[in-house]
């Protein structure tokens, strides 16, 4: 099976600045998300993936071709770019009927597709509406809507999620959910582990512009638990020394802390059995926990850990 | 490619663009009934000769000019700005296409507002003959033809600072240069347009001879062929730019 996305050695200089180093990774279909902090790299990569950006050094071919100078690959991909760009005079049906006429459609065809797409995207509600007077949800629902117009085997998203509000999330997770499960490969950005998490268990991990780890979430989260873990408990008045005792003596945590506010500070190297237990430790200590959190669950976590390794 | 030229007409007609495009068209009409109801002309000759020039200054160079730096850069720059660029290249249409049509649908659409400013015009100052109303007519389409390219060339090379550039190209090449009695006018556009419409119109003998050294030294021939290989190599230009440059539409990375 060919991959949908290939490159060797593949870097991208602006200048003195490399917004991609020496990438070397191949991607088989499938839904992927592709995960790094701001700056990490992959607005970059998927730029150059839709031949926005032309490599310095290295090679990239997305189904098999070089993206270059190459219009016809074009058929094949629909990208959804991150900023928040229209042409603003026009209705969402406008808009995503043009670009379908641009993708070679005729008229008929296009006005079928923009309608067909949009309805896909939940956008036949506002459609007829100008571009301008849309929330940041129905825009990125529309940009969406773009991509998907003509029909494409691969769909790049980069940052689709950005500036939706829960609901305007939660539709769009659930129709890259279902384009994926379709049979679509799609190539989703994202600097927030939870909402890839949601929509695909292949992950890309980019940081610096270089990917760091690929694999499925289980193999990131195994990744994690190579590094100690920084938990916070925070339970009543008078009583963190309680169970800071208690936990002492979990064979799961490597040190404690005891923080000015009462907060204690756990390190440990197995959350998922610390997190088991932690329930029963605070039952036989007879405290009331208000808080139990960690910042290690979070995407940037990870980064810090696996850049911290190298 | 008639896709592109839709999508561009529908942005030339989008919002204030729309009421910029019909003022620019609208202001000579004013300006032109003046000219009608104050100018005094010692003979009807003379009415014939300025107001011909009159017409030709504003409607084959002042008008085409202007209009042109106005859409002519916007046709990639407007884009970039914008970031809607990247709608347009991530098609399975080729760059040269996409701007092959929108620079056709600017001509075209410049062409025939600015054609019938010029009908309008010629009917409000009357005295102007009907082949001399042609010639000015074959000029002002040289001239369209031929600044859109170069303004298009422009708006793909300084894509944030076209409209300076455009600006910058019009005060040093199309007037200062065109203008002055030495050969680098020959690089210009507006020398050979008016050496074409001073050729095509029946003002041979009537210019005075200072005026009649100014506009034709060349001959039609060579005039249209220098107009045509500006236009072209603008194009050509334009086009190669637009295929082989990575536009930065953020500020990566």
């Amino acid at each position: 099976m060919t991959p949908i996305l290939e490159t060797r050695e593949l870097t991208k200089l602006y200048g003195v600045v490399i917004g991609v180093n020496d990438m070397t990774f191949d991607i088989r279909p499938g839904v992927h998300g592709l995960l790094g902090p701001n700056g990490a790299g992959k607005s970059t990569l998927l730029k150059l993936m839709t031949a926005q950006l032309r490599p310095s050094v290295g090679s990239i071919r997305v189904l098999g071709e070089d993206p270059w100078s190459n219009p016809e690959l074009f058929r094949r991909i629909g990208f959804c770019p991150e900023y928040d760009a229209f042409y603003d005079f026009m209705t969402a049906f406008e808009f995503v009927e043009s670009l379908g006429r641009l993708s070679g459609m005729s008229r008929s065809g296009a006005k079928q597709a923009a309608e067909r797409a949009l309805e896909s995207c939940n956008a036949t509600e506002f459609m007829h509406r100008p571009i301008r007077t849309y929330s940041k949800g129905m825009r990125q629902r529309t940009k969406v809507a773009q991509a998907l117009v003509h029909d494409p085997e691969l769909l790049i998203l980069d940052e689709p999620l950005t500036g939706t509000d829960p609901i305007g999330r939660h539709e769009l997770t659930e129709l890259i959910k279902r384009l994926g499960a379709e049979g679509r490969s799609i190539v989703v950005s994202s600097h927030v582990l939870h909402e890839v998490q949601e929509m695909t268990h292949e992950f890309l991990l980019i940081f610096g512009g270089r990917i760091l780890a690929s694999g499925n979430v289980h193999e990131i989260r195994s990744l994690m638990n190579e590094f100690p873990h920084r938990i916070n408990v925070r339970c009543g008045p008078g009583q963190a020394h309680l169970l800071a005792s208690r936990l002492a003596s979990d064979a799961a945590v490597t040190d404690l802390e005891l923080a000015d506010d009462g907060t204690i500070v756990v390190g440990t190297r197995d959350p998922a059995g610390f997190y088991a237990r932690f329930a029963e430790h605070a039952l036989h200590a007879k405290v009331t926990v208000h808080e139990l959190s960690s910042e290690d669950d979070n995407l940037e976590a990870v980064f810090r850990y696996l850049t911290g390794a190298r | 490619m008639f896709a592109v030229a839709q999508l561009h007409l529908r942005q030339m007609f989008a919002g204030s663009r729309r009421w910029l495009l019909l003022v620019c068209m609208a202001i000579p009409l004013p300006i032109l009934t003046l000219i009608r109801t104050q100018g005094e002309f010692r003979s009807p000759v003379e009415e014939q000769v300025q107001t011909s020039v009159f017409l030709y200054a504003i409607y084959a160079l002042a008008l085409p000019a202007l209009a042109s730096m106005l859409y002519g850069t916007s046709i990639i720059g407007a884009e970039v700005q914008n970031q809607t660029l990247t709608y347009l290249f991530t098609r399975p249409i080729a760059r040269w296409r996409v701007l092959m049509g929108k620079y056709l649908a600017n001509v075209g659409i410049l062409v025939a507002l600015t054609t019938l400013s010029l009908t309008i015009g010629w009917a409000i100052v009357g005295a102007v003959s009907a082949q001399n109303l042609a010639a000015i007519a074959v000029a002002t389409v040289f001239a369209t033809a031929t600044y859109n390219a170069v303004f298009a060339l422009l708006g793909s090379i300084f894509t944030r600072r076209a409209l300076i550039a455009g600006l910058a190209y019009l005060g040093v090449s199309e007037i200062a240069l065109a203008w002055a009695p030495t050969f680098g006018r020959n690089f210009t556009a507006q020398y050979h347009m008016r050496s074409i419409a001073f050729e095509l119109s029946d003002l041979e003998g009537m210019l005075r001879s200072e005026l009649r050294a100014l506009v034709s030294e060349v001959t039609t021939p060579v005039a249209v062929a220098s107009v045509l290989s500006l236009c072209a190599v603008a194009l050509i230009a334009t086009c190669w730019i637009t295929t082989s440059r990575e536009f930065a539409l953020t500020d990566d990375p």
